[in-house]
């Protein structure tokens, strides 16, 4: 028994730590950076770590605080446009590769315009590992629910994916054809 | 053909991605935290309760504000320019003319066993020797009738529900204008009337036997009393109108002199005011004024409300209050016509 609620506190955080993180940085892509998110949170957290009644939902719990720090963010950058360059380039800096890092890029930008709880079954099914079982818990949903909301968010992350390189085909198509004008002249 | 990302891939490749935020950092961040409390978040938290508080507060003082701007331009007055003539023009009111007064039993008002001239001023002389004496207690049951009289019977109240302006409204179920002398249609109305007393006295007038007086029972008093004939607007709305009067004031300590006041319907809501002060720094009673406005009448006007005021302790007595249109026809008498309204207040048999 942990006397001190922040060791308790960090107890039972230590575990869920790499999904957490994992987590913040997908939806925080281009809004905020993904320390001040997991800084905010994890203070939040800390807070109101007491009234938390159970403890082994706490993942669910700081993906709750996670998401309504977003939202009020979101709320905010309406007037001011989404900060997608400068994560780009943090972005380009740790993927293995710049097609990578476009991809990712692009996939995330696609993630943005999912529903939120297709979003986060998506991150906590793809890229954190998470069973269907765990994610139903987490989103206090049915098994099935989930399992639609999965199958829903991959169809429409496709549908977004495909407009998205198309996109692509044509800027590169343009780019050649203006490069190689410019070589003949 | 369609194009599509990989995306099985791109998703590893984000799970392969190194986190942004080591567990070592976190440990550091909660160390950071004091076990009181956690920084930023709980001070945001707590401030954030009192900003909103605060926005409250701000919100209904506002809120008050503007129910207060708009409650107060209704009632908004504009104040007349003070003009003392030397001598009031002549009104042509010919003698034969019949007069506005009130039938009042000649038992209330005793005949003038000594009239004072009217020409003759009063400085020096004690003008409460003249007054009827005792004077009658308001507070303990009202007026009680001149020596060896019975008290009136069936009083009406007459005071207008004035509350909205004056927050201390007495019933003037005591002062029965018959009672006092005054002609039918004349009002006492004002603030602290308990202090103050109207009616019709022999002792003075500027012509004739008798004038109005609004007098204080202290002089210490501090309240305002007005002495008033309320008219239907009738032909007044949208003239220029003036209200003239002989007027005569003793011990003042604050004010007195005319006033005119525009109503409406519901006789609540003061539309404009036309006011005219008694100069203060002759209060020795040097005699009779002849005192004068001339003041436009708004066109929403239901009622006009003229006659006399006293502000503070003192003695103020007025005789021939007139209102008349300004630019009326000579030779009208003041009741035969709509455009002349007054009296002189003298009681006929």
């Amino acid at each position: 028994m942990h006397q001190n609620p922040h060791q308790a506190f960090l107890h039972a955080y230590e575990p869920l730590h790499s999904a957490f993180i994992r987590y913040c940085s997908t939806i925080c892509y281009g809004i905020m950076d993904a320390e001040d998110l997991a800084h905010e949170t994890i203070l939040i957290t800390l807070e109101r770590y007491d009234d938390i009644r159970e403890k082994e939902k706490l993942l669910g719990y700081m993906i709750a605080v996670a998401n309504n720090v977003i939202r009020n963010k979101r709320r905010r950058l309406k007037f001011r446009g989404y900060l997608d360059e400068e994560a780009f380039k943090r972005l380009e800096t740790k993927a293995p590769g710049p097609e990578v890092a476009l991809d990712i890029h692009y996939l995330y930008q696609a993630l943005r315009k999912l529903p939120e709880k297709q979003r986060e079954a998506i991150i906590l099914f793809e890229i954190n590992g998470f069973s269907i079982k765990e994610i139903s818990d987490m989103q206090g949903s049915s098994i099935s629910a989930t399992k639609t909301r999965l199958s829903r968010g991959r169809q429409k992350l496709k549908s977004l994916m495909e407009e998205k390189v198309s996109d692509r085909l044509v800027e590169a198509y343009i780019t050649f054809l203006f490069t190689l004008t410019l070589e003949c002249l | 053909m369609k194009h599509t990302l990989p995306l099985p891939e791109t998703f590893s490749a984000i799970s392969n991605l190194p986190l942004e935020v080591s567990y070592q950092q976190v440990e550091q961040w909660v160390a950071r935290i004091p076990p009181g409390g956690a920084g930023l978040a709980f001070r945001s938290a707590f401030w954030r309760r009192w900003w909103i508080g605060g926005a409250g507060i701000l919100a209904i003082v506002g809120v008050s504000l503007i129910c207060g701007y708009y409650f107060a331009r209704d009632r908004e007055v504009p104040h007349q320019t003070l003009e003392l003539l030397p001598e009031l023009p002549p009104l042509n009111l010919p003698p034969e003319a019949p007069r506005q007064a009130a039938v009042v039993p000649q038992t209330r008002i005793p005949p003038p066993l000594n009239p004072v001239p009217s020409d003759a001023g009063i400085a020096g002389v004690d003008i409460r020797s003249f007054l009827p004496d005792p004077v009658p207690d308001l507070e303990k049951g009202g007026f009680e009738g001149f020596p060896g009289e019975a008290a009136p019977v069936d009083p009406v109240p007459l005071q207008e529900p004035f509350g909205r302006k004056f927050p201390f409204v007495e019933p003037m179920a005591h002062r029965d204008p018959e009672a006092w002398g005054l002609p039918e249609g004349w009002l006492t109305q004002g603030c602290c009337l308990a202090h103050y007393e109207t009616g019709l006295t022999h002792r003075f007038s500027y012509e004739g036997h008798h004038a109005a007086y609004i007098r204080s029972k202290d002089s210490t008093a501090k309240g305002h009393v007005s002495l008033v004939h309320r008219i239907p607007a009738g032909v007044f709305a949208g003239e220029k109108v003036r209200l003239s009067a002989r007027i005569m004031g003793y011990d003042l300590t604050q004010a007195a002199g005319l006033t005119l006041v525009a109503k409406n319907k519901r006789k609540t809501k003061v539309l404009a005011r036309g006011r005219i002060d008694w100069p203060l720094p002759d209060a020795t009673g040097d005699g009779w004024y002849a005192i004068s406005m001339e003041w436009e009448v708004p066109n929403r006007a239901k009622y006009l409300e003229y006659g006399a005021f006293l502000e503070g302790g003192g003695y103020v007595f007025v005789d021939q209050v007139y209102l008349e249109r300004v630019g009326d026809t000579p030779g009208q008498a003041p009741c035969a016509c709509p455009g002349v309204q007054g009296t002189d207040f003298e009681i006929l048999p």
